[in-house]
């Protein structure tokens, strides 16, 4: 590891200050299970990493009065998944539980987990987040690489298996720098970018910005789930992802949301797919157009064409298992309705 | 681990024809855990290669008046300390850890990891260090009673905070159940399973094995000896819901 300088700040404005030093590089480290490693690679090789796991306002689970649940950027998966407020979201909790393992969910935070840089073989060993704009993945192996979004020089998928879900649930991210008192709430989905260029990251912070906390609005009556194909029990990437979010009236779906993940450098939001289950019921039929309809632009490179199919499957079955049908799938069906216990909230002082 | 290069590639291209309602059979060839028993390098080594690059705070500092004295992590190359928020640590320092229950200090930098820490000034060689990024599970410790993974944790973050390694598990339930269902091979494993497995115990006495095989697939064992780990921890369950 190169080495850095390190800072612990025990505010939000003390880590702005810290992260907006002039002429250095810096990092921002939540758990560190993503950021250590890469550093000890030299893949990120920061001046100053700034360690806010130790700011209190970023280490509660709370809600305010509109209902939304609020996460601070110190909240590990272990303590979202024990949280009562989080009960009403049973896509999240789903992927949660697929990552497991007792470290992972122990020392890795939520937020951490939706800025995980990519898993892209060029970029973890190296050659950067484009890999020689996109020819060493064209060239190379590329089984886990992009099937959307891939027309540019970036092929990498995103990492975060929890993006999906969130961005369904309608999730925002608060972002707080550079400047003092300078704050913005963005949708999640509008955090991710693809990169055009070798100076710009799959995300929109700025040097010296970083997420405080991710909202995830009350869940009203929607029906929601996570579904991933994975070809491992252990706490790897899936081949393809799906989140679905439905309201359904009288049977049928009156508002749709569907996201895709490990397919594209982002987040992949199926909109079209998400219209056409509009005012249809779900059937077996339906969810399996709609799968179809959400790959239906995807250009695979020369080793992945199979994770179209994945894909689809995985759109098909989370379509399926948000209307409660039994998918015969890898995970156990959570409970749909929440169980929040009134006298358990807390309110935003 | 395990697949080779062709038998990854074999899979991928049998994916394609795998049918709708196919449940996907787990076969290890982790794209994450790809580099895993590639590069044994202890963190020691990696930074032995480094010269220290002690950077003055001071230019950062000027504007901030106030000075607090810090306990917990202090900067040798400067005495006099801003708001402990702000300060700044550059180079060699001293932290105190509370290993074990002992009150022990060492000399870090910044990035010194807490397995560099436990390994190489502690003498503590239960933790391993296997993977870089911590895919193996073989050097986890727990802090303030969770399981982390001492080679991506940076020693100043856990300054001042009670470590617990498997050294200190020698009385407890989980080795002794390890032994008697003969839970290791080679062994190298062992001590940061031993640690998970008492973490997760504390966390779920009464887990089903469904729940020990998730909870536990942090921890990878070269020597493949999962279903005696599963049969030891099974085992902990019984005599805890038996009374
Ligand atoms: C072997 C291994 C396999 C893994 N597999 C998976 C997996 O399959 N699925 C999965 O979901 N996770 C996986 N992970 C875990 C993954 O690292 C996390 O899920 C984890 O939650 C990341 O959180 P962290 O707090 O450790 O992040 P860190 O490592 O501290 O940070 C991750 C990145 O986000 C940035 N960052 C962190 N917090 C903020 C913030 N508040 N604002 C701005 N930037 C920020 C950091 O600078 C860094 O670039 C794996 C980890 C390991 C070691
Ligand atoms: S017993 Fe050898 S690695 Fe587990």
């Amino acid at each position: 590891m190169k080495n850095f300088e390190y800072a612990q700040p025990t505010t939000e404005d003390e880590a702005v200050a810290l992260l907006t030093e002039p002429k250095k590089d810096t990092a921002v480290l939540a758990g560190g299970t993503d950021l250590v490693g890469l550093m000890k690679r030299m893949v990120v090789t920061a001046d100053r990493v700034v360690n806010i796991s130790e700011i209190k306002s970023l280490q509660q689970v709370e809600r305010d009065d509109n209902g939304s649940v609020w996460i601070g950027a110190a909240v590990c998966l272990g303590d979202f998944l024990d949280n009562r407020h989080t009960d009403q979201y049973p896509s999240t909790k789903q992927v949660i539980q697929g990552i497991s393992s007792i470290q992972l969910q122990s020392q890795g935070t939520l937020v951490g987990e939706l800025l995980r840089r990519p898993n892209c073989w060029y970029f973890r060993e190296g050659h950067g987040l484009l890999a020689d704009s996109g020819r060493m993945v064209n060239e190379g192996d590329n089984r886990y690489h992009a099937i959307l979004g891939n027309r540019g020089p970036a092929r990498f998928v995103n990492a975060s298996r929890l993006a999906p879900s969130l961005i369904t649930l309608g999730a925002q991210v608060r972002i707080i720098g550079p400047e003092k008192d300078e704050e913005q709430i963005l949708e999640l989905a509008d955090l991710y970018r693809t990169p055009a260029a070798d100076s710009e990251l799959e995300n929109v912070l700025q040097p010296g910005q970083f997420v405080t906390h991710v909202i995830i609005p009350t869940h009203g009556d929607r029906l929601t789930a996570a579904y991933e194909v994975r070809q491992g029990e252990g706490p790897d990437q899936p081949l393809a992802a799906a989140a679905v979010s439905i309201d359904v009236v009288a049977g049928t779906v009156q508002n749709a949301s569907i996201v895709l993940g490990q397919v594209a450098p982002t987040p992949w939001i199926a909109r079209e797919a998400a219209q056409l289950l509009c005012g249809k019921e779900v059937t077996e039929e339906s969810a399996a157009m709609v799968g179809h309809q959400a790959v239906s632009g995807a250009m695979p490179l020369s080793q992945n064409e199979y994770k179209i199919q994945l894909a689809q499957v995985a759109v098909k079955r989370a379509v399926l298992k948000a209307a409660g049908y039994d998918t015969g799938g890898l995970d156990t069906p959570m409970p749909l309705e929440p169980t929040v216990s009134p006298s358990l909230e807390t309110h935003i002082a | 681990m395990g697949a080779s290069q062709s038998d990854a590639r074999d899979v991928a291209t049998c994916l394609n024809l795998i049918p709708d309602s196919y449940t996907f059979i787990p076969v290890d060839l982790g794209n994450c855990c790809a580099h895993l028993f590639h590069r044994l390098e202890p963190d020691g080594f990696i930074m032995s290669q480094q010269s220290s690059q002690g950077v003055s705070r001071r230019g950062f500092l000027k504007g901030s008046g106030a000075a607090v004295a810090v306990s917990t992590v202090v900067s040798s190359t400067e005495a006099e300390a801003a708001a402990p928020g702000l300060q700044v640590v550059s180079g060699e320092t001293s932290i105190t850890l509370k290993v074990n229950g002992k009150s022990m200090t060492a000399k870090v930098e910044p990035r010194t990891t807490l397995l560099d820490v436990l390994r190489y000034q502690f003498d503590l060689t239960g933790a391993k260090p296997v993977s870089l990024g911590g895919s193996s599970g073989a050097s986890t410790v727990l802090i303030g009673g969770k399981a982390v993974m001492a080679s991506t944790t940076l020693a100043l973050a856990v300054a001042g905070k009670e470590v617990t390694t498997c050294e200190s598990l020698g009385g407890d339930a989980v080795p002794a159940a390890f032994v008697e269902h003969d839970a290791q091979q080679c062994g190298f494993c062992t001590p940061g399973f031993v640690v998970a497995v008492r973490a997760f115990l504390n966390k779920y006495p009464n887990a089903t094995e469904e729940q020990i095989r998730a909870g536990l697939n942090g921890n990878i064992c070269r020597c493949g000896t999962y279903a005696n780990i599963l049969q030891a921890v099974v085992s902990l369950v019984k005599g805890n819901s038996n009374g």
